[in-house]
């Protein structure tokens, strides 16, 4: 009997080790790639959103709830990731409506380009932070290079091993716990870094979207409407990578077919005053603090127009958690 | 007999510690493996690649932009990464582009993008010609891919979109890992 508790006993401490070491050596990503903790930031949030965003970075660098909040009282969060495929936006959508359910879903079709996985560094900066579920799963299986295993996903240690000799204190300051960098989803960059020459736009083979995608693209569409929530399908104002007219064409089509609003930000950028000359913090990739605040007065419109959407400021619950978030906020953004 | 559970435990430890080494050996290995490889091919490819040559210079792809000594750039832009530091470079000249890739501190050439009909292959093709003319001085050991047609030699590429039977665009391209 002794001998069963003394064996017991040693597995249960080797396996918390293990398990400690599995944490210590993961990415905390909190001052470094703080793209790779947005989507665990969600987790903690008041659930009470009408606006989800999905979608690639044109989402977290260009979208601003606050902005929304502050102009309409539209209570939004964004569920972007870097460089997040279309596949994983399904994912990500069918997450968070465990969560909740909005009534409008704002998902940026800049994806629709890929067919595959940029890179395994990207996978890991959407899903090394997710939290574990049945979506989670899906989305390793569906989003995984062949160099990539799942084994390395569950036991990141695998993968990360070689960061031994890399760790650094933020490491051990976050072991247990993340501090939000984001405000609901939305990055803030105030650099300035003009657009001085567009990249030279190529020709491609092939301009249709894969397969793929629009399975993809089709399951977002069906999950929205089982839920009773409104697709909005959106192009954010990034100059490069260039979007092709073939691409928006194809999007227009899909848009009319299925009876649902598409806008492509890049034809409205003199209405929005959008100016890449101070507006942005990457010559034209994303759109900086300045630029953001326009795009999101000019989308706190757009969404109040077209959409029933409850004015929380009126609210006096919500309402107060808001006007504590405004404040920092505020500080932040000066 | 009395350290039998003790043992038995130790075991299970090692194995389940044992698991990342094992995978990591492998990953190293299979690293040491992609690397000889790499090597190898790069040795068996270094007389057999494409050059692009304009006026009195060659370029090669694959090296440091700045060993090429090449003129002053009429346009030049940086596009940047979603996440990841290091941008690739555009300089563009009168008749064609040379784009460059971040590897450590150097950018190397990557692409060389035909932007009108002066600009012209080393072995003389050129925007405008036919896809017979291509067949005739390349051979028909291409790749087809839509209307795109890649030659390949070693770790460089030579790309053509034929639309219409006429060359629109032609570009070499170096293969990065």
């Amino acid at each position: 009997m002794k001998r069963a508790i003394k064996v017991i006993v040693i597995l249960l401490i080797s396996l918390i080790i293990f398990y400690l070491l599995n944490k210590l050596l993961m990415p905390k990503y909190m001052t470094d790639l703080v793209e790779g903790s947005m989507i665990s930031q969600y987790y903690d949030e008041e659930k009470n959103h009408e606006v989800i965003f999905i979608g690639d970075c044109e989402v977290y660098a260009n979208f601003s709830p606050m902005v929304l909040y502050q102009e309409k009282g539209i209570s939004s969060y964004v569920r972007g990731s870097s460089q997040q495929m279309i596949w994983q936006s399904y994912y990500i959508l069918k997450e968070t409506l465990k969560y909740e359910t909005p009534k409008v879903v704002v998902f940026n079709v800049n994806s629709m380009r890929y067919d595959e996985p940029v890179s395994e560094a990207y996978n890991r900066l959407t899903l090394d932070k997710m939290k574990w579920s049945p979506e989670k799963i899906e989305m390793i299986k569906t989003s995984m290079r062949e160099e990539e295993s799942m084994l390395s996903y569950i036991f990141p240690i695998l993968r990360y091993h070689d960061r031994f000799d890399k760790l650094t204190q933020e490491d051990f300051t976050y072991l247990f716990n993340e501090k939000k960098n984001t405000y609901q989803g939305f990055l803030i960059n105030k650099e300035i870094k003009p657009l001085e020459n567009v990249p030279t736009v190529k020709k491609l083979a092939n301009y249709k979207f894969a397969d793929i995608d629009y399975e993809y693209l089709q399951k977002i569409l069906d999950l929205c409407n089982e839920n009773n929530i409104k697709l909005l399908l959106i192009k954010a104002p990034s100059v490069y990578p260039h979007w092709y007219e073939e691409y928006d064409e194809q999007i227009e089509e899909f848009a009319q077919k299925n009876n649902i609003n598409f806008i492509n930000f890049l034809d409205k950028v003199e209405e929005i005053g959008i100016d890449y000359k101070q507006d942005t913090y990457d010559r034209g990739l994303h759109l900086n603090l300045t630029g953001a605040t326009k795009l999101s007065k000019y989308f706190a419109n757009y969404l109040k127009e077209n959409y029933t959407l409850t004015d929380y400021r009126q609210n006096s619950e919500v309402n107060k958690i808001y006007q504590e978030k405004l404040e920092q906020y505020n500080k932040d953004i000066v | 007999m009395k350290n039998k559970g003790i043992i038995i435990a130790i075991v299970v430890v090692v194995a389940i510690l044992a698991v990342g080494s094992f995978l990591k050996f492998g990953n190293s290995k299979q690293e040491t493996e992609t690397i000889e490889t790499n090597t190898t091919t790069q040795q068996e490819s270094a007389k057999e690649v494409y050059q692009f040559k304009a006026e009195d210079k060659t370029v090669d792809l694959g090296v440091e932009f700045a060993s090429l000594n090449m003129p002053k750039e009429n346009e030049y832009s940086e596009i940047e990464s979603c996440a990841f530091e290091g941008m690739d470079k555009e300089y563009t000249y009168d008749h064609y582009m040379i784009a460059t890739y971040p590897d450590g501190d150097k950018d190397k050439v990557k692409t060389v993008y035909f932007l009108d009909e002066e600009a012209q292959t080393t072995e003389g093709v050129k925007m405008g010609d036919t896809y017979e003319k291509m067949v005739a001085v390349y051979g028909e050991n291409y790749q087809k891919s839509d209307d795109q047609y890649t030659y390949e030699k070693g770790k460089t590429q030579l790309i053509f979109l034929i639309e219409d039977n006429v060359i629109s665009q032609i570009e070499y391209n170096y293969v990065t890992d």
